[in-house]
């Protein structure tokens, strides 16, 4: 099959979009991240440029090189960075995915009708800012916040509750962010187990749990994994709920990297460590291609 | 039309098979109803299933066949009246812990499990052990001849190779009673056939009692040893393939099973051993009556008349006191093969159907479209029901 000139364009356009407004970003955060940093405007050293001719490209390029990244491997505070990030982000995933497995699983059980409404309840916080759904939890979280005067006045407790500032605060941040990311794939993986199966299982025998435990679970699996991935990979680099939440001992990479770059204007740093959070994230997203790869074949 | 009341069909029909009287119910249902909110699926319904007994339900869509499988595997509960099962009353018996086991009509095959894990997967449920699993599995897998399959998925399968996993499984446990909801429906017409016999030569020497529900009137005839033709929620009649095909209850069971000449007729008295009755005021036809027929002259009933049993002539046949004769022209002719069905229009203005096998080659067929023919019957080729 021959592919005509309007059609290649047509598949031409994804690519160039991607090299335009990935490719080449990218190459210049490479550069950046092998350049130094200086007290200028931009703060790093070499810039390319045109002025001195092919031998001044060939000196920027000499000038590069790869003390950044060694400046990351040498501070072991990134390394413990990166690691507590891996370790928030898993942490929140399994708790996301224990709350979001139990609601994906009554909302697919729920009558037909109902269904639907659920399903818009569970996208509806979509439809506020990120940004001020996070500040509402300030407000219910700190000292004097709701959730405190409403234990203290119940008399549950007599000191408020430190969770501000916490660790605790940045997972019940994530949890909260990333549930409807959770439920959707789990949901759509539950609603599509043919009930004939769970009624087969048990007419061979089994109890309502174990035909959960063989026929749902397993079944609902490419739902778990799509789920802990969409949850995973963007809660690695969090940025905004660590630094609203947490507190200053909440070492996570994403506000590191902001740190690095806008109080110590240190974007070659930066840069680096931007490059290294991708090539961590590069792992589980690779599998997560695979899987949903895998599974579409399985379907199909 | 005008149907026979089918709770005194249905009690009449019952105790006729010789093959199957002098057994105790395996299966009984007992006033069975069964209602989804105000709809009645299931009404006041009485059977009983004999042990070893191949039993076919017949129906139009949505007759409550699928419930009553539903009601006897578990998955349903009765609104009222019992089912019982060995002399057991099965209500509140969870499906899980029922002698009965069901294939699905979509087969229901569990889609992350091999071939042989779906086959054993009940055999799992009661902790039987591995290589207990194993040699029942095998078995299995030989008797619906998929042992080179045993590795593969579902999705890997063909449609009738699933089928015959999804009779593997249902039959691993050797229930009591095995349930079949339209389990060839997928099947091509050979297959289809093959796995009929593939099913009656399970049934007979694993010594198991099956209920299948079918929409193919054939498959039905062919396997079963009784047949209950339903209605509305409750049965027509149940008899074995032969009675319902030749002597059916009712006018409704006689359409619902095979093609059939319904002619209303008049009872105008007896001629000897033989009925006479009037067609339409004119043409007088004699039935060798059913000895349970009752003959009141002057009573309307309709007459069953099976195409097949109708000769077609065109020269007129000798007149005799037990054959039936009509002169018409022919409107249609359809080929199927073995025979060809001829409607005829008579000269009365009624259309017949009439079927002659094809012993000749259809180029020297002697009956041509618009050829004047004779319709002929025997009195004994024929039955009264009411009207
Ligand atoms: N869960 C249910 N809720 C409400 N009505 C139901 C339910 N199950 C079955 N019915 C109704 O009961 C009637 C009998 O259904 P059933 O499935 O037994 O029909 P069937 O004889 O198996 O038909 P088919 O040949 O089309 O499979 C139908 O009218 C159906 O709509
Ligand atoms: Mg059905």
């Amino acid at each position: 099959m021959s592919t005509s000139g309007p059609r290649r364009l047509l598949i031409l356009l994804p690519y160039l979009w991607l090299g335009l407004f990935f490719l080449v970003p990218f190459l210049i955060v490479i550069k950046i991240a092998l350049s130094d940093s200086v007290t200028a405007s931009p703060p790093y050293a070499p810039t390319f440029s045109l002025d001195e001719g092919l031998a001044g490209l060939r000196a920027a390029f000499a000038a590069l090189d790869f003390e950044n990244f060694v400046w990351l491997a040498e501070d072991g505070i990134y390394l413990k960075a990166y690691l507590n990030s891996v370790k928030v982000a898993a942490i929140a995933t399994l708790l996301t995915l224990m709350i979001g497995y139990p609601v994906a699983y009554a909302m697919a059980k729920a009558p037909q009708d109902w269904r639907k409404t659920l399903l818009l309840l569970v996208i509806l916080p979509f439809w506020t800012s990120f940004l001020i759904r996070i500040y509402a939890w300030i407000g219910i979280l700190k000292n004097e916040g709701f959730l405190n005067l409403t234990l203290m006045k119940l008399g549950l407790i007599d000191q408020p509750l430190a969770i501000m500032h916490t660790e605790i605060a940045v997972y019940i941040g994530i949890v909260y962010s990333y549930l409807p990311f959770m439920i959707l794939p789990l949901y759509a993986s539950l609603e599509r187990i043919d009930g004939r199966l769970l009624e087969a299982a048990e007419d061979l025998g089994c109890s309502a749990f174990a035909a959960f435990r063989q026929i749902t679970l397993p079944l609902s699996l490419p739902g778990v994994v799509a789920g802990c991935f969409l949850v995973f990979i963007p809660a690695i680099g969090e940025f905004v709920i660590p630094d609203l939440l947490g507190g200053s001992g909440t070492l996570m990479i994403g506000k590191t990297l902001w740190l690095e770059f806008f109080s110590n204007r240190d974007w070659g740093v930066a840069a680096a460590v931007a490059i290294v959070l991708l090539t961590i994230l590069i792992v589980p997203i690779v599998l997560f291609q695979r899987h949903q790869q895998k599974h579409q074949e399985e379907l199909g | 039309m005008n149907f026979h009341d089918p709770a005194s069909t249905a009690a009449q029909a019952e105790p006729v098979s010789a093959l199957t009287q002098d057994r105790t119910p395996l299966i009984r249902f007992e006033n069975v109803t069964k209602t989804f909110g105000s709809f009645t699926a299931i009404s006041d319904l009485n059977l009983n299933i004999r042990e070893r007994e191949f039993f076919s339900l017949l129906g139009p869509s949505g007759c409550g066949k699928t419930t009553m499988m539903r009601l006897l595997a578990g998955f349903e509960e009765v609104t009222s009246g019992r089912i019982l099962l060995d002399g057991q009353d099965l209500t509140g018996i969870p499906a899980n812990r029922r002698p009965v086991n069901m294939m699905f009509q979509s087969y229901a095959l569990f889609p992350h499990m091999s071939v042989a894990k779906n086959i054993g997967f009940g055999l799992k449920q009661e902790r039987w052990k591995k290589s207990d699993i194993q040699d029942r599995v095998d078995e299995m897998l030989a008797l619906v001849q998929l042992e080179d399959f045993a590795d593969r998925k579902p999705h890997q399968l063909s449609g009738g190779q699933m089928q015959r996993v999804a009779l593997a499984r249902s039959l691993a446990k050797k229930p009591k009673v095995l349930l079949l909801d339209e389990p060839l429906g997928a099947l091509d017409k050979k297959l289809r056939e093959e796995t009929q016999f593939q099913l009656m030569d399970v049934q007979d020497r694993l010594g198991l009692t099956f209920i299948i529900v079918t929409h193919d009137q054939d498959e039905a005839m062919t396997v079963s040893s009784r047949i209950a033709v339903m209605k509305a929620g409750k049965l027509l009649q149940t008899d074995t393939p032969a009675r319902i095909y030749e002597h059916p209850a009712s006018s409704y069971v006689a359409d619902f099973i095979g093609n059939v000449n319904l002619i209303n007729v008049e009872l105008a008295g007896m001629d000897g051993e033989l009925a006479l009755a009037r067609w339409d005021g004119g043409t007088r036809l004699a039935i060798r009556p059913q000895p349970e027929d009752v003959l009141t002259p002057g009573a309307r009933k309709t007459l069953v008349l099976r195409p097949e049993k109708i000769h077609v002539t065109k020269d007129q046949p000798a007149e005799a006191p037990n054959v039936n004769r009509v002169e018409g022209t022919v409107e249609e002719i359809s080929y199927t093969g073995s025979a060809s069905t001829f409607l005829v229009r008579l000269d009365g203005g009624q259309l017949i159907r009439a079927q002659e096998a094809n012993r000749l080659l259809t180029s020297r067929r002697e009956v041509d479209w618009n050829d004047r023919v004779w319709l002929s019957w025997r009195a004994g080729a024929c039955v009264l029901v009411d009207a």
